[in-house]
């Protein structure tokens, strides 16, 4: 049987995800929006109970005894927009690593929605994965597919029947600002093109935490700055953002969560935090 | 059925959109199948050559001169009866004189002096052919053993035996030779396309964990390479017997002028016997290209 974090919205245009295409492209004050809005607001809350992610007393060694983490202990509310920040090899790409299942624990506990996934079988990583979003630093994008091949590709692998591909897909490139590029290749775009490609991708399942590691690593200061606008206005509507970066400007203006690791755990915890290294 | 339709896209669009790639896969395995084809058939030539060589083969039985005809047909058909007896012919002794003076028209010195004696100086005989030149001796030795033992005036066995013994020596070692140059070639091909596949699959392997991070399961990712391989072998062992059937009908009047009097037409057995071959082939070339592709995917799936 699927596990499922949440059951999703039967009307992809109810969901948070949809009014952020609103507010980028049209004017919000109908009394349909409103109620559409409200509802999305009303899960929103809901989430925010019931998805939750925890990390207890996690440890990760690399065979060679490597030491990547070290008693981590780390709770995620939903909705919340968290940065993680750190010196490189402190082990924040392992814990994005942890949280999609690329990687096992050696020790502790990782659990995402009140779904333990710390021993989670090979064959139940396709359904957690279509439910958290991933955004890489080099995109990750297939290169002999178009911009809507790559975004509509994570929904043919969850079987999704045709007329919600050709619902849904739309709707992601117009939140990413792609529409007039559906159907270039990946080489055919600029970095920040890319990126947004991916995180379109990210999008597609609606999913309630959306991982970004270093998403602006490979961009300019401009194409950053529209990159994690973009992430701010997914996680208005009620999507857990976690962010690994090390880009210090992005940080101190987001003005959001911020957990510094040194040593494979956790060095700071600031509500509102800046990027202290 | 979607699922069905989608990975059946996902393989097509990976051919068309990787053609060299594709086209030199399919090329790899193409010469492949041509060189054990090639083989194959040069083994069926072989075969021919010296299942011709031995029908030509026969050996002599030559009766004593008061033998009666119907002694001699008697022992005719007891030969044939013989197991290891494939044909049998009574040349009588006017045949034998008629079959001499065709043989020798070219050489009238020859036939002058037998018009000097006053009768045929040639016996009547049997003609033995055996189902394997091996068993002559066997066969001779179960005549000596029964009746008609005192109408034989000789065989000519013991001169044949030395050119028997060395037919069955080369072809026994040609036939062990071709045999093991097919398996070598055999052997050869099955790395070449389990390499190629293996290299074809490598240059998929980011986008193999691309897929996997978007949310694909193991067999999503794998089968449409495995129908992409379906398709490869189907399209090389097209190509191939192609190419082979090309190949034999520019070279057939060769052919035909290096094997004169021997009944070779290697061109009339692939008409005959390709579709067989083309399904052998597809069955085990398929097989091994599915598993090669399996195997590489598996590789980057679990990595």
């Amino acid at each position: 049987m699927e596990r499922r974090l949440k059951p999703a919205p039967t009307d992809y245009r109810m969901c948070p995800l949809s009014s952020v295409v609103e507010q980028r492209n049209r004017k919000p004050h109908t009394s349909v929006r409103f109620w559409q809005g409200a509802l999305a607001m009303a899960g929103g809350a809901v989430l925010l109970l019931v998805l939750m992610i925890t990390f207890e007393k996690v440890s990760k060694i690399y065979p060679g005894n490597s030491v990547a983490l070290q008693d981590l202990t780390l709770t995620i509310d939903a909705g919340e927009f968290v940065s993680i920040v750190g010196q490189s090899g402190v082990g924040k790409t392992t814990l994005v690593k942890l949280l999609i299942a690329e990687e096992r624990a050696s020790a502790g506990s990782i659990v995402v929605g009140g779904w333990d996934i710390t021993h989670i079988r090979a064959s139940e990583v396709p359904l957690l994965r279509r439910q958290i979003g991933v955004v890489f630093q080099d995109y990750k994008l297939l290169p002999k597919k178009s911009v809507w091949e790559n975004v509509a590709f994570a929904l043919e692998v969850s079987g999704a029947p045709r007329e919600r591909i050709a619902a849904i897909v739309p709707q992601v490139i117009k939140i990413v600002g792609l529409e007039d590029k559906l159907h270039r290749y990946p080489r055919q775009l600029s970095g920040g093109e890319q990126q947004r490609v991916s995180i379109a991708r990210a999008l597609v399942h609606r999913p309630k935490v959306l991982v970004a590691d270093e998403p602006t690593g490979n961009l300019d200061a401009l194409n950053s700055q529209e990159i994690i606008e973009l992430l701010k206005r997914i996680n208005a509507f009620g999507t857990t953002i976690i962010l690994v970066t090390h880009n210090r400007g992005v940080v101190n203006t987001l003005k959001k969560r911020v957990i510094t690791m040194e040593g494979g755990t956790i060095a700071h915890d600031q509500k509102i935090g800046k990027y202290v290294l | 059925m979607t699922t069905l339709f989608r990975l059946f896209k996902f393989a097509w669009q990976d051919f068309w959109r990787n053609l060299w790639l594709s086209l030199v896969t399919i090329l790899m395995i193409v010469l492949a199948l041509m060189s054990v084809n090639t083989l194959l058939l040069f083994n069926v030539m072989t075969d021919t050559v010296i299942r011709s060589v031995e029908k030509n083969i026969d050996v002599l039985v030559y009766l004593k001169s008061d033998t009666t005809d119907e002694d001699a047909k008697k022992m005719t058909e007891e030969l044939q009866k013989h197991p290891d007896v494939s044909h049998v012919r009574y040349i009588t002794a006017a045949e034998a004189l008629q079959e001499f003076q065709l043989k020798f028209k070219d050489k009238p010195a020859l036939l002058s002096s037998l018009k000097e004696l006053d009768k045929n100086p040639l016996p009547a005989r049997i003609a033995v052919q055996a189902s394997d030149p091996k068993l002559y001796g066997k066969i001779l030795d179960d005549i000596a053993k029964t009746p008609a033992q005192e109408h034989i005036e000789k065989t000519d066995f013991t001169n044949y035996e030395t050119l028997i013994t060395s037919v069955n020596a080369i072809t026994s070692k040609v036939r062990r030779i071709v045999l093991g140059l097919l398996i070598l070639f055999v052997l050869v091909s099955i790395l070449i396309v389990y390499n190629t596949i293996r290299v074809s699959i490598y240059t998929h392997r980011e986008e193999i964990v691309v897929m996997k991070l978007v949310g694909a399961s193991n067999a999503f990712i794998r089968l449409p390479y495995i129908f992409e391989s379906v398709v490869f072998t189907l399209l090389s062992v097209i190509v191939s017997f192609g190419a082979l059937y090309v190949l034999l009908l520019a070279i057939e009047p060769q052919l035909k002028a290096f094997f004169e009097g021997l009944d070779v037409n290697l061109l009339r057995y692939l008409e005959g016997h390709w579709y067989m071959w083309a399904l052998w082939q597809f069955a085990l070339a398929g097989m091994l290209n599915i598993l090669s592709s399996a195997f590489a995917v598996n590789r980057y799936v679990r990595g």
